[in-house]
């Protein structure tokens, strides 16, 4: 957002709505009867006596200046159909984003170098952008998304990776874009067995907003996403292999084997489970598991939340160097403001320390004069 | 004018030296509650690092803000359209603590740079550091400077807040007759 001009122009109207003289108001601020009058030529008054004007007319700044429009989005196909994002949710993403918007205000246009187009959003697409991820980063065929991977893939993508607490509503995370940045909102309450599943859907959503092609027919845009999510989290020779391994078995026998899986590879049991039934529905074996969710909500507990990762290390070197591993995109930018001298400590408290252990006092000297604590 | 205290390390700096800095106006001081609560809220890292801040408890004082209590926060509403419009990045605590200052006419007190920055720059606020407090209470004889005082500032050069303004030692020298750091 920027103040444009025109305030001379506003500031006459208000004295003449407002019944005030150049002296009345003057006297009113303390101020010389030249100093109103340089204002109504067309200077903007400091901060502190900009201040009083509002207060003295009472009028708020916006009366004065006019902002740039609207800078942060929520895409508003999001809200069709049946998809999961409500109002509420969209609402308190962008009151969340409102927090970040400062960073993004004197930062360079989007890079759209790394962008992936497409045309129609079917299971075939949505396969194919999965795999385009997974070759980005280079994972091996049959493996997993790691968390590093999944981090990775947002940077190249250019998309900002934030960690807020969604307090009214308990999302996982949201896509928004402030300043046409694409930016995920992370629930620091998201367990890690989750994590890499939740982000990776959000990058769908970021891959969706940026489609050079438009907002193309097909599939609800969250079953979509979570098709990328699914393709790229979880590649088919990995399906194949849990399925060996599973196939024959009891059931009891399935859900352990499926639970091992999950664990060593840091995703839900469900989403696995659906992938195997889809591609061997004929193996009667497979409808016999019941319960996963149980089994599932059983494993989530012995993962840690995300919030938790961040106070393990009391140690604020360490500390930044994970920060910077989960969104170096976002840290940047903060470093950015740092160097300008336009961030006071109390606001990088709240953007970038999440861990009671540790001073901010410790993050800035590290991070501004690289000093050893 | 009265010192709007807007830092942890401030309170922890000159609470020793002078306890009854938030108890008696005559001292200057002024505190927001949310800036005292920092040092010694549930998970506050300062209880550990500094476990004699406990001992001092007793001697804050919270600040009313009275009939003006309206306009802080129009103020507060103002200062962080104008921080957004310039892309500062600042907290509600900065906020609240500008436009104290700003309503009252007070200073600010804190050691963050970039907050001193913008104060001054954008909103004419003056900054006054933890030695210009001591030498105002030294000035005004409200204060006397004795060895345990002094050593106390040795604690400052552990937390590496002893480059303090060039001017503010000069004065602490001539007023104590004591080299700031011997």
């Amino acid at each position: 957002m920027k103040i444009y001009e025109q305030f001379s122009i506003k500031l006459k109207a208000a004295l003449s709505e407002k019944g005030f003289t150049q002296e009345g108001l003057a006297k009113e601020l303390g101020v010389t009867r030249s100093t109103i009058s340089e204002w109504l030529n067309g200077k903007i008054p400091s901060g502190k006596h900009l201040l009083k004007l509002a207060w003295v007319l009472k009028l708020s700044l916006d009366s004065f200046f006019s902002y740039q429009e609207e800078s942060i989005s929520v895409p508003q196909h999001r809200l069709k159909g049946n998809a999961k994002l409500k109002h509420e949710y969209i609402d308190e993403a962008i009151e969340l984003a409102k927090n970040f918007l400062f960073l993004f205000s004197e930062l360079d246009e989007p890079d759209y170098s790394g962008q992936i187009s497409f045309h129609g959003k079917t299971k075939d697409v949505a396969i194919k952008i999965a795999k385009i991820l997974r070759e980005r980063v280079s994972v091996p065929k049959d493996k997993p998304i790691s968390y590093g991977n999944v981090f990775e893939i947002a940077a190249k993508l250019g998309i900002f990776i934030v960690f807020v607490d969604f307090e009214k509503t308990s999302s996982y995370a949201a896509h928004t874009q402030i300043l046409k940045h694409n930016v995920i909102m992370v629930n620091k309450k998201t367990n890690m067995l989750d994590l890499i599943f939740i982000v990776l859907h959000e990058i769908g959503h970021s891959i969706c907003a940026d489609n050079l092609n438009g907002d193309v027919n097909g599939i609800d845009e969250e079953k979509f996403c979570d098709l990328i999510a699914s393709y790229t989290q979880l590649p088919e020779p990995y399906i194949d292999n849990i399925y060996e391994a599973c196939s024959g078995e009891k059931p009891a026998n399935i859900i352990n084997t499926l639970k091992i899986y999950s664990r060593e590879n840091y995703h839900a049991m469900y989403g696995v489970f659906k992938r195997i039934k889809e591609k061997y529905k004929d193996d009667l074996s497979l409808q016999k598991v019941k319960n996963i969710g149980g089994a599932n909500t059983n494993l989530v507990k012995t993962f840690y939340s995300l919030e938790k990762i961040f106070t393990e290390t009391n140690n604020p070197f360490e500390y930044i160097e994970l920060f910077k591993n989960l969104s170096p995109k976002y840290f940047d930018a903060i470093l950015k403001k740092i160097e300008e001298k336009k961030i006071t400590k109390r606001r990088l408290a709240e953007l970038i320390l999440y861990n009671p252990k540790i001073l901010i006092d410790e993050i800035y000297a590290v991070l501004k004069y690289k000093e050893e604590i | 004018m009265n010192f709007v205290i807007t830092d942890t390390c401030i309170i922890l700096m000159l609470i020793r030296i002078q306890p009854l800095m938030f108890k008696e106006d005559k001292y200057k001081c002024k505190c927001p509650p949310v800036v005292f609560s920092e040092l010694l809220g549930n998970n506050s890292p300062f209880r550990k690092k500094y476990p004699f801040i406990h001992n001092y408890k007793q001697y804050y004082k919270p600040y009313y803000l009275g009939k003006k209590k309206e306009q802080v926060k129009f103020y507060e509403e103002e200062i962080s359209k104008i921080a957004n419009a310039n892309g500062l990045g600042v907290s509600s605590v900065d906020v609240h603590v500008l436009a104290v200052s700003l309503v009252f006419g007070h200073s600010l007190s804190t050691g963050d740079d970039n907050l001193i920055k913008l104060a001054t720059e954008h909103f004419e606020v003056e900054n006054i550091s933890a030695l210009g407090i001591i030498n105002y209470w030294l000035e005004n004889n409200l204060l006397d400077w004795s060895d345990e005082k002094h050593d106390l500032l040795f604690c400052w050069k552990n937390d590496k807040e002893h480059l303090q303004p060039k001017e503010e030692i000069k004065k602490f020298e001539k007023l104590t007759k004591r080299k700031f750091f011997t």
